[in-house]
C-alpha cells in the first residue's frame, strides 16, 4: 500500500509541471464562455420581453373585441338609440362620446367613459349598477374622459334605419419606454338597429 | 498518460458540435419569439379588418333598409373606404382606410336576393392577408 502511494506520487512529480491551463487559454476560454454568457442572457430577455409584449398585444385585442361585441349585441337588439344627453339621432349623423341605449325590456344602458382610479375605461351604466367593457391596465386615451378616442356616431333615415358607428383605440395605461410594455388598437365598426 | 485525463481537452469535433448546438438553441428562441410576436401582431390586426368587414355588411344593411331599389341596383365591386361612401370601383381599389386597409364590396343581386361579399385585405411582412364576409339580403318588407 505505500509502495504504491510513493509510486504514485512519484508519477505525479514527474509530470505535475505539465498540467493545468496557460493564461491564454484561460483568458481564451473566459472570453468565449463570457460572449456565449452574454448572447444567452440577451436572449432570455429578449424572450422573456417578447412573451410580455405578445401578451399585452392579445389582451388589448380581446378587450377591444369584447367591448366591441357586447356593445354591438346591445345596440342591434335595442328598440331606440338616442344620445346621453337625451337628444335623438339625427340624419346626418351626430357624435358624441357616450350613447343611451333602450332594450326590447324598456331598460336603459349608457356605453361611455368612465374614469377608474386615473384610467379611461369604457362602461355600460344601467339602473342596476355599472360595469366595465374594457380591463383596468387599458385605456381609451386622453387625460379625462372630455376627451378620449371613444366616439359613437348615431345616424338615422327616419322611418327605415338607424346605424351607430362606433370608434375607439385602447392602449396600455400610462406612457412605459419600452417597445416592448407598448400595445394599442383601434377598432372601428358600424351597427344597424334590427327593429 | 491519455488515461488518467491529464492533457486530454476537447477535441475540435466536440468544440464544433456544442457551438453548433448552443447556436441552433439560440436560434430556435430567437425564432420562436419573433413568430409569436408576429402571429400576436397579425391576430389584432385581423380583428380589426374584421370589424371594418362587418362595418361594410351593416353599411350594406342601411342602404337595404333605406331603399330597396336603390340596393337592388347597386352591382359589381365598390371601394368603401374611410368616409363609408360608396365609390364605383375602377379596377381594384387601392388603401382606403387608414394606411393600412383595402376595403371593397362585391354586390351581386339575382332575384330575389343580393349576394354582398366584402373583402378587407392589408399588407405583412409575410405578404398580402384578407379577410372576407359574404351574405345575402332580401327585400323582407
Amino acid at each position: 500500500m505505500e509502495m504504491r502511494n510513493i509510486q504514485y506520487s512519484e508519477f505525479s512529480i514527474q509530470y505535475s509541471k505539465r498540467n493545468g491551463f496557460t493564461l491564454l487559454e484561460i483568458l481564451i476560454a473566459l472570453g468565449v464562455i463570457s460572449l456565449l454568457g452574454v448572447v444567452i442572457v440577451q436572449v432570455f430577455f429578449t424572450t422573456t420581453r417578447s412573451n410580455t409584449k405578445t401578451e399585452i398585444v392579445k389582451d388589448v385585442k380581446q378587450q377591444a373585441d369584447y367591448a366591441v361585441g357586447t356593445m354591438t349585441r346591445f345596440i342591434q337588439n335595442s328598440r331606440a338609440i338616442s344620445l346621453a344627453n337625451g337628444s335623438v339621432c339625427v340624419a346626418g349623423g351626430s357624435t358624441i362620446s357616450s350613447i343611451l341605449v333602450t332594450a326590447p325590456d324598456g331598460n336603459q344602458t349608457t356605453f361611455g367613459c368612465l374614469v377608474d382610479s386615473g384610467v379611461q375605461r369604457l362602461a355600460s351604466v344601467s339602473a342596476s349598477g355599472s360595469e366595465y367593457l374594457t380591463g383596468s391596465s387599458y385605456t381609451l386615451g386622453g387625460t379625462s374622459c372630455a376627451d378620449t378616442t371613444l366616439s359613437f356616431v348615431c345616424s338615422t333615415i327616419p322611418g327605415t334605419s338607424t346605424s351607430v358607428k362606433i370608434g375607439f383605440s385602447l392602449s396600455q395605461k400610462g406612457s412605459p419606454q419600452s417597445l416592448y410594455e407598448k400595445a394599442s388598437t383601434s377598432i372601428e365598426t358600424t351597427v344597424s338597429l334590427r327593429n | 498518460m491519455n488515461r488518467t485525463g491529464f492533457n486530454t481537452g476537447q477535441t475540435l469535433v466536440e468544440i464544433i458540435v456544442v457551438v453548433g448546438v448552443v447556436v441552433l438553441l439560440v436560434t430556435g428562441l430567437v425564432i420562436g419569439t419573433t413568430a409569436s410576436l408576429r402571429i400576436g401582431e397579425s391576430g389584432k390586426i385581423r380583428s380589426q379588418a374584421v370589424k371594418l368587414a362587418q362595418q361594410a355588411i351593416e353599411l350594406a344593411r342601411t342602404v337595404r333598409d333605406t331603399q330597396w331599389a336603390t340596393f337592388a341596383s347597386m352591382t359589381g365591386t365598390y371601394c368603401l373606404g374611410d368616409t363609408n361612401t360608396w365609390t364605383p370601383a375602377t379596377g381594384l381599389c387601392s388603401v382606403n382606410i387608414g394606411t393600412t386597409f383595402t376595403r371593397s364590396v362585391n354586390f351581386a343581386f339575382v332575384d330575389p336576393r343580393m349576394t354582398v361579399e366584402v373583402t378587407v385585405s392589408w399588407q405583412d411582412s409575410s405578404g398580402t392577408k384578407q379577410t372576407s364576409l359574404k351574405t345575402y339580403f332580401t327585400q323582407w318588407k
